[in-house]
């Protein structure tokens, strides 16, 4: 079933949130191993590190309610294999993540 | 409210001007993309008389992020800082970012929540600085 497509925008969140969001996502930049660009967005390929792995468990968590606007897809491969997330969204979405993860366009 | 150059900034000080009112935050990638159109409108109809008031959400930001994002943009209007959420909560609720364009009657014509589109905003700014 289609959803509709909300605006790109941020939900205000508690004074911590954001320094929390940043210190996360400073994080789990410098674990990028790939990135592909999706027609409405990124996927972002990790080491199957278990540390990793939960990381990403709380970039779903925070994004889920800072970016309303977000699909997000966490694949965990069998036997320690990669991690995948995947963020897509209305247009605008994969410059949107890759501005905001400072990844390479 | 306070203002990031120490002044204080409040929306009576422009009765009768076309104002738009924006509000932002430097973790907000959205808010940081439209930020070079704002500035572009803010010096295209400044001779006009449009005033463009920038709101950081500062109760959830850092003044040093925000006095850096100022000058790497070179950002041209005043900036409010919202220090404890009391403007935010009045005016677009959670969501960021989101504009108002108020006309030189004190009245909201035009509210965009998420990026505003500047050749849209343009239209709408230089019909209500028609003569």
């Amino acid at each position: 079933m289609n959803q509709p497509l909300l605006p790109i925008v941020c939900t205000l969140q508690p004074a911590a949130f954001a320094q929390r969001r940043t210190d996360l996502l400073d994080r789990v930049r410098a674990h990028v191993r790939e990135q592909r660009v999706l027609d409405d967005g990124v996927a972002l390929r990790f080491d199957g590190d278990p540390a990793h792995r939960e990381d990403l468990l709380e970039v779903v968590r925070l994004e889920r309610q800072c970016c309303a606007f977000l699909t997000i897809r966490l694949t965990v491969s069998p036997a320690g294999g990669p991690l995948w997330l995947e963020l897509t969204g209305p247009p605008g979405t994969a410059s949107c993540i890759r501005d905001e993860m400072g990844l390479a366009t | 409210m306070p203002a990031l150059d120490g002044t204080t900034v409040q929306l009576s000080d422009y009765q009768g001007k076309v104002v738009l009112l924006n509000m932002w935050a430097t973790w907000c990638p959205p808010c940081v993309r439209e930020t070079p159109r704002l500035v572009r409108l803010s010096q295209q109809f400044a001779d006009r008389g449009l005033v463009v008031i920038g709101v950081n959400t500062l109760f959830q930001d850092e003044r040093s992020k925000v006095e850096t994002f100022v000058r790497d943009q070179q950002i041209p209007y005043p900036i409010a800082l919202d220090t404890d959420g009391a403007f935010a909560q009045q005016y677009v609720g959670r969501l960021m970012p989101t504009s108002y364009l108020i006309d030189q009657q004190g009245r909201i014509v035009a509210t965009v929540v998420g990026e505003v589109d500047e050749r849209q905003l343009e239209e709408q700014i230089a019909a209500l600085l028609v003569p």
